[in-house]
C-alpha cells in the first residue's frame, strides 16, 4: 500500500520528463525575456516605462511609438520565428538522419536556397527584371523558398527507392547536390557586377535587417505549420532514435514521419533563409546544447528548441545592433562565432562509430 | 497464433525464403535454427512484418498480416533485433519507456521498472544505454520488447514475442536467463518465436524447431535426439553424436569436426 502510494508519486531513475518541462519553460521564459530585450536596445533606446506602457495599450511619445512599430517589433517578430524555425528543424533534422550533427544546410534546402537567391540577385538586374520588378522586395524571398523547397524534393525523389528513404543516401546525394548548387552559385557570381556581387555578400552573411511586416507574415505560416507537427512527430522521432526497424516495430509509420519531417524542415528553414540569409549553426547549436540538459527525447526538444533558438537569435541580433552601432554585424557572423566551436566540440567528442 | 503459407522472399535475383509455410503457436517456444545464410533473420522479419513476403500469405491471430498498420502491430508483437544501434544517449528507463508506451500501457513507468526487474537490471534505469556493456545493452533493448507486450495473453489474444539471436552477446548465465524469461512468456499464453545458433539451447527451450537451409524448410518438428544428429549430419555436414542428457532427459549435440566414421 505505502510501497505503490509512494512508487506513483516518485518519478523513477532515469525519468527526466519533470526536469525536462522546466527546463522547457525556462526557455521560453528567457525567449520574452530576449524579446522584451531586443524591444528595448537599440541605438536608440527606448524606456522601458515606454515600452510597458506601450505593451500595455497606453499613449506613449510619438518618437518611440515609430521606434517600436516599424522597426523593432517586425525585427522581434522575424528573429523569433526564424530562430525557432532554424532550431526546430536543426532538431528534426538530427532525430530523422539519427546524427546530432545534421542539419537542413545538410541535405541541401540552405544551398538550393542559396543559389536561387544569388541566380535572383543577379538575374534580377538583367533578363528576369520585369519579374523582379512586378514581384519589388518579395523577388529574393520568393526565389531562395522555391529554390531550397525544389532541391529538397529533389533529393528526397532522388534517395527514395520503393517506399523507403536511405539516409546514405540521402546525405551523399545532399553532398553531391550542394557541390552542384555551390558551383551553380560560383557561375552566377562569376557572371555579377559590382552592385550585385555586394548585395550577394550581404545576403551570404544573414541579417535580421530590413525586417518589416511583410516579411514577418510571409514566414509565419510556414514556422507554424513546421511547429505544428511536433506533437505528430516527437514519438515517432524517439523510435527512429532506436534504428528504422526499431522505429516500425514500436509502431511507427516511418515513411510518413520522414515525409512530414522533411516536408516541415522545407518549410522552415527554406522560408526563413529566404527572408534573412543564411544564419547557420542555430540548428545545431540549440538543440545540442538542449539535449544535454534535458536528454534526447523529442517531446520536450523540439518546444525547447523553439523556444531557445528564438531566445538565441533575439540575443545574437542584440548584439550585432550595438557592438558596431550606429552600423550593424550581420548576424550570420556571431551566430557562426558561437556555434562553430559547438559544432567541432560534438565532432570531437562524438564516439567512435561502428561499421553500419 | 501466427500461421504462414508458402512464403517467398527474393534479395535480387536470391531466393532468400523459398516456399516456406510454418506456424508460430501460442503458449509454445518457437525455435528457428540453421547455418549462416539459411534465412532464419528473414523469416523472422517476414513473419513479424518488418518485411512483405513476394508471395504466400501470413495469418497474425484473426487477421492478415498485410491488413495490420504498425500500430496495430505494436500492440500485438513486439521484436528484439540482433543489434540496436543508438543515435542518441537515452537513459535505461527512457528506452525500456519507449517499449511500454509503443503497447498502449497506461502506467508506461511503471511496466517499464517492472520489466528492467525482470532481466536483472532493477537498478539500472538512470543510468546512459550507452555507457552500459554489450551484454547489458542486450538486456535493456529485451527489457523494451517485453514492455510493449507486458501481457502474454489478454482475454484470449495472445501477444507474441519475435527475438532475433537474443543471446549471442550474453554469458551463459543471462543466456539461460533471458531464454527462461521468453518461455515463462510462452507458458503465460504469448507466442514466442525465436532464431538461435546454439543448437543445445535450441534443444533445451524450444517446443518446435524449424529447421532452414537454403531459404527452404528443411525439418521441423519437437527437439528430438533423431532429429539433431540428421541435422548435424545433412545440414552442418558435421558428425553430429546427439545424446540424451541423463539427468533432464534433454538432447545434446556435440558436432565433431570430420564426417569420416
Amino acid at each position: 500500500m505505502t510501497v505503490a502510494a509512494m512508487s506513483s508519486r516518485t518519478r523513477p531513475a532515469g525519468d527526466r520528463s519533470r526536469r525536462a518541462a522546466a527546463v522547457t519553460a525556462a526557455s521560453a521564459a528567457l525567449a520574452v525575456a530576449a524579446a522584451v530585450l531586443s524591444l528595448a536596445i537599440g541605438p536608440t533606446g527606448v524606456d522601458l516605462g515606454h515600452l510597458a506602457a506601450y505593451l500595455g495599450g497606453e499613449p506613449i511619445a510619438e518618437r518611440d511609438r515609430i521606434i517600436l512599430e516599424a522597426v523593432r517589433l517586425p525585427r522581434m517578430a522575424l528573429g523569433a520565428l526564424v530562430g525557432a524555425g532554424l532550431a526546430v528543424s536543426g532538431a528534426m533534422m538530427q532525430g530523422l538522419f539519427r546524427n546530432p550533427l545534421a542539419d537542413p544546410g545538410l541535405v541541401g534546402v540552405s544551398s538550393g536556397a542559396a543559389t536561387a537567391a544569388v541566380a535572383a540577385i543577379v538575374l534580377g538586374g538583367g533578363v528576369l527584371a520585369p519579374i523582379a520588378g512586378l514581384l519589388g522586395s518579395h523577388f529574393l524571398p520568393l526565389a531562395a523558398f522555391v529554390g531550397g523547397l525544389a532541391n529538397t524534393v529533389l533529393l528526397y525523389v532522388m534517395a527514395t527507392r520503393g517506399g523507403r528513404t536511405s539516409t546514405t543516401t540521402l546525405i551523399l546525394a545532399g553532398i553531391a547536390v550542394g557541390s552542384l548548387a555551390g558551383a551553380l552559385t560560383g557561375l552566377f557570381i562569376f557572371g555579377a557586377d559590382d552592385a550585385a556581387l555586394r548585395d550577394i555578400t550581404f545576403w551570404s552573411l544573414g541579417s535580421l535587417g530590413g525586417a518589416t511586416a511583410v516579411k514577418v507574415l510571409a514566414v509565419l505560416p510556414f514556422v507554424a505549420a513546421a511547429l505544428a507537427t511536433i506533437p505528430f512527430v516527437a514519438r515517432g522521432l524517439d523510435g527512429l532514435a532506436l534504428g528504422e526497424a526499431e522505429a516500425m516495430h514500436l509502431g511507427v509509420s516511418v515513411e510518413r514521419l520522414k515525409r512530414v519531417v522533411i516536408l516541415a524542415v522545407a518549410a522552415s528553414s527554406g522560408a526563413t533563409v529566404a527572408v534573412t540569409g543564411a544564419i547557420g549553426f542555430v540548428g545545431i547549436v540549440v538543440p545540442h546544447l538542449l539535449r544535454l540538459a534535458i536528454g534526447p527525447g523529442h517531446r520536450f526538444l523540439l518546444p525547447a528548441s523553439a523556444f531557445g533558438g528564438a531566445a538565441l537569435l533575439l540575443l545574437a541580433d542584440t548584439v550585432c545592433r550595438v557592438v558596431v552601432a550606429p552600423a550593424e554585424l550581420p548576424i550570420g557572423i556571431v551566430t557562426a562565432l558561437i556555434g562553430a566551436p559547438v559544432f567541432l566540440a560534438i565532432l570531437l567528442n562524438r564516439p567512435t562509430e561502428d561499421a553500419g | 497464433m501466427i500461421e504462414a503459407h508458402d512464403l517467398s522472399y527474393r534479395r535480387g535475383a536470391q531466393r532468400v525464403i523459398d516456399g516456406v509455410s510454418a506456424a508460430v503457436e501460442a503458449g509454445r517456444v518457437t525455435v528457428a535454427i540453421g547455418p549462416n545464410g539459411a534465412g532464419k533473420s528473414t523469416l523472422l522479419k517476414l513473419l513479424s512484418g518488418e518485411i512483405r513476403a513476394d508471395s504466400g500469405a501470413i495469418r497474425f491471430g484473426d487477421r492478415t498480416l498485410g491488413t495490420l498498420s504498425p500500430a496495430d502491430l505494436a500492440r500485438r508483437r513486439a521484436v528484439l533485433p540482433q543489434k540496436a544501434a543508438l543515435a542518441f544517449p537515452f537513459t535505461v528507463h527512457e528506452i525500456v519507456r519507449l517499449g511500454a508506451v509503443a503497447g498502449g500501457s497506461r502506467d508506461p513507468d511503471r511496466i517499464a521498472a517492472d520489466m528492467l526487474e525482470a532481466v536483472g537490471l532493477g537498478g539500472f534505469g538512470g543510468r546512459l544505454i550507452m555507457h552500459l556493456s554489450g551484454g547489458e545493452q542486450q538486456r535493456v533493448q529485451f527489457a523494451r520488447a517485453l514492455a510493449q507486450v507486458p501481457v502474454p495473453a489478454d482475454r484470449g489474444e495472445p501477444r507474441a514475442l519475435f527475438l532475433d539471436e537474443p543471446t549471442s552477446s550474453l554469458d551463459l548465465k543471462h543466456q539461460i536467463g533471458l531464454l527462461t524469461v521468453a518461455r515463462d512468456f510462452a507458458r503465460r499464453g504469448g507466442a514466442v518465436f525465436i532464431v538461435l545458433h546454439d543448437l543445445n539451447l535450441a534443444a533445451e527451450f524450444a517446443d518446435e524447431l524449424l529447421l532452414l537451409e537454403g531459404g527452404r524448410l528443411f525439418a521441423s518438428g519437437p527437439p528430438t535426439a533423431a532429429l539433431f544428429e540428421r541435422v548435424t549430419r545433412e545440414v552442418y555436414g558435421l558428425a553430429g553424436a546427439a545424446c540424451r542428457l541423463p539427468a533432464a532427459g534433454i538432447p545434446f549435440v556435440l558436432p565433431q569436426a570430420r564426417t569420416t566414421g
